[in-house]
């Protein structure tokens, strides 16, 4: 090509005779090629020339992405100078390493200072977990009064409930009875008590919110009854924008999130063997006598019907890692929940068989029916959880138990593979515990509904005739015995 | 109380994929609520790794797939390519972050036995499975390695995501990050037509295939992809329901994002029963 002499004079005709659009786009593309000198311009021209023509998008792209306004009030909220603790609790957080505070750790724990600053029957707050991803729970352990007023509030709830149950009962069956149409099936009333507040699968209440804001914004879920337990464990998975009632099971969002809670809770709260011993269950704030420490028989305590609790044993030595990383080095901390009745503790259907103690020793021997189901005793080994085989071909276990650092001191994780998203941390002497994940158990089999048969193939002639009318039926059945006669003459012939 | 050496244990810091096919060694991390962790001593190892495996095998590009946990061991996978996004990639798995082996090339009859197969991962290698396949009415065998390859390369191929416009298709028909990339802004980013699947589109006849791509995660079936944003909306998290534990993120009006599989490896048939 020969090189042409462009002047000012030609720039400025063609700048007019082109479309001002176009000049406006080949301004900015070759100031843009000019100024940032991008290596492979060749390959991306195109994209180049699209972002030049989209001008209005790029100075948008510069703003920051917008923050909801509520979001941005709360967190200055929370840096309120009238709440002076929550002024110590930000200097602590100051002084720990910048990838020890990550985002949500630090919005957590103002939003757990000011929950337990308003409410004041919480006596401890923990994280436990999140579930779906979306709901951050908190484990609350309230105070004796609150469980108390707590309990009470439950029972007059679930009375209510049972009346208004009772009464649309008794209305079905008049109107069945009256309108003649057959009796629908009676609601399930479940005998089994529900365990109360502080107690077995209730003993600690729990919270949920869907961000970690203000306390407004935690949710108290229910306390769990024996029969919503038996029938959560029947949702194998539930969808996770569960509003209302779950379909079949009629339980709310709030009571499946509730067992759920309560069933990892009792598989999967577990620590190195030692390092909790059962003893007498203390009082929030009640400190432990010395004496207690001497009464360990354990012969004793299964008589005695106080109740127990796990708790930390001050003379636990720190154990070698080698030790940590077995499975029959590790013990459950809380009790199952039983398989037939949904409780921590055996509830005993007769109680009229109890008067006698001679009575009652002869009927756990003899019959089984009555008996206390039988479960594991508190602090027994993970080792003897079995999975399914299908599950875990060839090694039937449900924990897996990892060491994590190679460097610094002992630290194990346990993972559930039962509850996965389970994982407890124990880190030079220290344990925690924490649940991450979909709130559903591992399962291999899965339902699949039954396939359609296979369509009926036709045959392959369809030959249609006419129905014979009542004169050609008789007709026929004249022939017919005409037919006869003249075989049996004929039979008679031969005889002769 | 959060433990301190895994440095809050919802966090994860997840390796982004390349900046570029020339890739620098230091990975671009992005934290992302993902449930998983990888510790500081962790990350340490798998840098070093990433080192020697991509001098070794001479890669071009490097990047922390991520972890399928099994029974008795974990593997943590890397993912290695070379000039070509697409044809012989290398997956290299370790227990331990120090000694890696390649995986073996996919077997054809592994990926049509891996959905039969609903077991755990065990962890062993040389672990032989035994299970009914209904498509052949018999008990069949299914080692381990293989199980292991093709979950990992099924994944990839199936949930493999990248925002909008984030690569392109070069002059010389190479697939290639696109530089001027600069980020999906905010509201673009919690629209799911924006995230579409990374495959080879090179001879298309469309001007710009992986930009107008129609093959977006709201067009996919089942519809199990979930997406949330996190941070005060800073990051955008595409989780799938169909693989529990597969996680995108992109971090809105930057070009940093990436995707990796915590998991046990295993598709999640209730799925129809959570959608």
């Amino acid at each position: 090509m020969e090189a042409i002499e462009v002047t000012e004079e030609d720039v400025r005709e063609a700048k007019n005779a082109l479309d001002p659009r176009v000049v406006s786009v080949l301004t900015k593309l070759v100031s843009r090629l000019l100024h940032e000198r991008p290596p492979d311009a060749f390959d991306i021209l195109e994209q180049l020339v699209i972002s030049a023509k989209n001008d209005e998008g790029e100075n948008q792209s510069d703003l920051p992405p917008e923050i909801p306004l509520e979001n941005a009030k709360l967190m200055q909220s929370f840096y309120n100078p009238e709440h002076g603790e929550l002024k110590e609790l930000n200097a602590a957080w100051l002084d720990r390493p910048p990838q020890v505070m990550p985002w949500t750790s630090c919005r957590e724990h103002l939003s757990m200072q000011r929950l337990q600053q308003q409410h004041q029957q919480i006596y401890r707050l923990r994280f436990w977990g999140c579930i779906w991803f979306k709901w951050y729970v908190l484990e609350a352990e309230l105070t004796p009064q609150g469980f108390v007023s707590r309990a009470e509030e439950v029972d007059a709830a679930a009375k209510q409930a049972q009346a208004l149950t009772k009464a649309a009962w008794e209305e079905m069956k008049k109107e069945a009875e009256e309108t003649g149409k057959p009796l629908p099936e009676p609601p399930f009333l479940s005998d089994i008590p529900i365990e109360p507040s502080g107690t077995g699968v209730n003993s600690m209440v729990y919270l949920v919110s869907s961000e970690l804001g203000l306390p407004e914004s935690w949710t108290w879920l229910p306390d769990i009854t024996p029969e919503d337990i038996l029938k959560a464990r029947q949702i194998v998975r539930f969808p996770e924008d569960i509003e209302g009632d779950c379909s079949a099971s009629g339980l709310g969002k709030a009571v499946i999130l509730r067992a759920q809670i309560a069933r990892i809770n009792a598989s999967t709260r577990v620590a190195p063997q030692g390092m909790f011993k059962m003893k007498k269950k203390l009082a929030p704030g009640e400190e432990e006598d010395d004496e207690d420490e001497e009464d360990e028989d354990e012969e004793e305590d299964e008589e005695n019907e106080e109740p127990k609790e796990a708790r930390l044993n001050a003379r636990f030595k720190l154990p070698a890692l080698k030790q940590l990383v077995d499975l029959n080095k590790w013990v459950h901390i809380t009790s199952f929940i039983l398989q037939s009745q949904g409780r921590v503790k055996w509830w005993n259907p007769n109680p009229d068989a109890d008067e006698d103690e001679e009575d009652e020793e002869e009927e756990e021997e003899g019959e089984k029916k009555a008996g206390p189901e039988k479960c594991p005793k508190p602090l027994s080994p993970i080792a003897q959880d079995e999975a399914s085989p299908h599950l875990a071909q060839g090694f039937p276990t449900c924990w897996a138990l990892r060491k994590v650092s190679v460097l610094g001191p002992p630290a194990v994780v346990a993972r559930s593979l039962i509850w996965p998203g389970s994982i407890t941390l124990f880190y030079s002497g220290q344990i925690e515990h924490i649940y991450i994940g979909w709130g559903v158990k591992s399962s291999s089999n899965h339902y699949c509904p039954p396939l359609v048969p296979e369509v009926a193939v036709e045959p392959a002639e369809l030959l249609l005739s006419k129905d014979p009318t009542v004169e050609e039926e008789k007709a026929a059945q004249a022939q017919d015995d005409e037919d006869e006669d003249e075989e049996k003459e004929g039979e008679e012939d031969e005889d002769d | 109380m959060i433990c301190l050496l895994h440095g809050g244990m919802r966090r994860v810091s997840v390796f982004n994929a390349a900046r570029a096919l020339h890739h620098s060694l230091q990975p671009t991390h992005s934290e992302v609520e993902l449930g998983e962790f990888l510790s500081s001593e962790q990350k340490i190892l798998i840098c070093s790794s990433m080192k020697t495996l991509r001098d070794e095998n001479k890669l071009k590009v490097l990047k922390f797939w991520g972890r399928i946990s099994g029974i008795v061991n974990d593997y943590y996978l890397l993912q290695g390519f070379t000039s070509d996004c697409f044809r012989n990639v290398k997956y290299f798995y370790s227990h331990d972050l120090i000694d890696w082996v390649r995986l073996p090339r996919v077997e054809p009859e592994a990926l049509r036995l891996l959905d039969d197969c609903t077991s755990l991962f065990t962890g062993i290698p040389s672990h032989v499975f035994t299970f009914m396949s209904p498509l052949d009415q018999q008990e069949v065998r299914l080692k381990e390695e293989d199980r292991l390859t093709a979950a990992v390369v099924v994944i990839n191929n199936e949930m493999s995501i990248i925002p909008r416009s984030a690569f392109l298709i070069g002059s010389y028909n190479q697939t290639m990050k696109n530089k001027m990339f600069k980020g999906l802004p905010f509201d673009k980013s919690a629209d799911q037509n924006s995230y579409v699947h990374f495959e080879d589109l090179r001879g298309s006849k469309v001007m710009f295939p992986l930009l107008d791509s129609t093959n977006t995660i709201e067009t996919d079936f089942p519809p199990a992809w979930k997406l949330q944003h996190e941070q005060e909306g800073q990051v955008a998290v595409v989780r799938s329901q169909l693989w529990p534990g597969l996680t995108f993120h992109h971090q809105v009006d930057s070009p940093v994002y990436g995707w990796t599989y915590f998991g046990d490896g295993r598709r999640n048939w209730d799925i129809c029963y959570m959608i």
